[in-house]
């Protein structure tokens, strides 16, 4: 009955299995294709994020360690100064 | 006196021409009156009704001593010679995009990826209804709520309705803000609706925003190869708006060269809106199916947001799954409303713009997916 229905649309092949078939497999395909993309891109997008964190941290780290020794430095300047005065 | 009146005699002898005036009309009015999409739905409204003029010298042929006209020129050139300009907006679509809120949580690239599902399901029914596979994908592209995206596809693709699909493709874009609300309701119960999200709007440092398109451009090129030039184009533009010295090149690419490709691609898009092949009962079928498409993708994106909350500890307002459907940034503005109409204090719009976003980005890739899977079956 529904291919009687349809086949008033000239230019339509109504119910062809294997276009339908074809489509199905395109379901499965291409929904697997676009969640394993997005998954590779969150997984890197969450590496890089976790580098690039780590990387700011150590960054900030060697900074302030370099700031410390600087102070420690100009602070022990200061005290043989004021021991030679 | 007789070449006065030819025009006259030739509408006389295809009145269908009429009938695409009035659709010109609709179009036009709807843009004007009511502002859907109105820089491409005015183009298309005025060329529908140019290109169906009697003799008209636009859409003339070039072959066998005819004129070339200047639409079918452009439509040749700048469409199906190389998909040109529905690439090259998507620099400008890239370039307009922040992905700051999906960086800040990019598990909501999954959402994206979910509101595609309207695309698959669409194309099964078009097979279904009797359409062949390559007119059937182009369809079901119209569920990617993106008009480059389904130009390209259906070009690619040599679907024999590219007219319909394109018309229908931004209609509905224009329709997201009546369609999507009710689809919501009907998937949410009103506690869902009301979920609270924080929004921890932590700055995603500058590296993480340049090295993204490059990263997107990879992967998505590794998996999906057809998909680059959609989503190369999309992540040129978004780089060049983020490494920061290219700050003109940026402001041209949102504004002025997007400007530019719209206004050209609106008035040749018109070129498939000649009576003869637009005016059919397929054309009506194509705008059922893209109404379904629509639907099904904003149903997918609930669900999903409703599945990953069984296995999250932090819940998500499943509203912002509708988002995941790329029409941007309108899908996301449609999540934050109806947000607010069930609780006014629960502001969803900077979650829902990571979700809009990443659908952006799928939607491209589903696009090339396609056209990789079905053209060499073609």
């Amino acid at each position: 009955m529904l291919n009687t229905l349809l086949s008033v649309f000239k230019n339509l092949d109504p119910m062809n299995w294997n276009t339908i078939k074809h489509a199905l497999t395109f379901l499965w395909q291409g929904l697997l294709a676009i969640f394993v993309t997005i998954a590779l891109i969150i997984i890197v997008v969450k590496l890089t994020a976790l580098c690039i964190d780590k990387a700011q941290k150590f960054s900030k780290e060697r900074q302030e360690r370099i700031d410390a020794a600087k102070a420690e430095a100009i602070a022990k300047a200061e005290q043989e100064n004021t021991q030679a005065e | 006196m007789d070449f006065l009146l030819q025009g006259f005699k030739e509408i006389a002898n295809d009145p269908k021409m009429i009938a695409m005036w009035i659709i010109g009309g609709i179009l036009i009015y709807l843009a004007i009156k009511k502002d859907m999409e109105p820089a491409l739905l005015l183009p298309m409204g005025f060329g529908a009704i140019l290109v169906n003029l009697p003799l008209s010298p636009v859409i003339g042929s070039g072959a066998n001593g005819e004129h070339l006209g200047i639409i079918t020129s452009l439509f040749k050139v700048g469409i199906e010679a190389s998909e040109a300009m529905p690439l090259l907006l998507f620099i400008g679509i890239g370039a307009m995009i922040d992905f700051g809120p999906l960086l800040t949580n990019p598990k909501l690239f999954i959402l994206g990826g979910a509101a595609q599902l309207g695309i698959f399901v669409t194309i099964i029914l078009a097979a279904m209804i009797g359409f062949p596979l390559n007119d059937a994908a182009s369809i079901g592209i119209i569920g990617a709520a993106d008009g480059p995206t389904a130009i390209l596809v259906a070009m690619q693709l040599m679907s024999n309705f590219v007219g319909p699909i394109m018309v229908v493709a931004y209609s509905y874009m224009a329709l997201v803000p009546i369609v999507q609300p009710a689809v919501m309701k009907l998937c949410t119960t009103k506690k869902e609706r009301r979920i609270r999200m924080k929004y921890n709007a932590k700055s995603v440092p500058k590296l993480m925003r340049i090295l993204f398109p490059i990263i997107v451009t990879v992967v998505s090129g590794l998996i999906a190869p057809d998909s680059l030039s959609l989503v190369g184009m999309l992540m040129f533009g978004n780089l060049l708006r983020e490494c920061g010295v290219l700050g003109s090149l940026s402001e041209t690419a949102q504004t002025t060269f997007s400007n530019i490709i719209t206004l050209l691609l609106g008035i040749t898009i018109s070129f498939q809106m000649q009576a003869d092949a637009f005016l059919s009962i397929e054309t009506l079928i194509i705008m059922a199916l893209g109404l379904f498409a629509f639907v099904f993708d904003t149903v997918g994106g609930v669900m999903c947001a409703k599945l990953m909350n069984l296995f999250s500890k932090e819940k998500i307002n499943p509203l912002i799954g509708a988002a995941g459907i790329s029409a941007f940034p309108m899908a996301a503005r449609v999540v934050e409303k109806v947000g607010i109409k069930e609780d006014p204090s629960n502001h969803l719009l900077m979650h829902a713009v990571g979700a809009n976003v990443s659908g952006q980005i799928a939607s491209a890739i589903v696009g090339g997916l396609i056209i990789g899977i079905i053209l060499p079956l073609v």
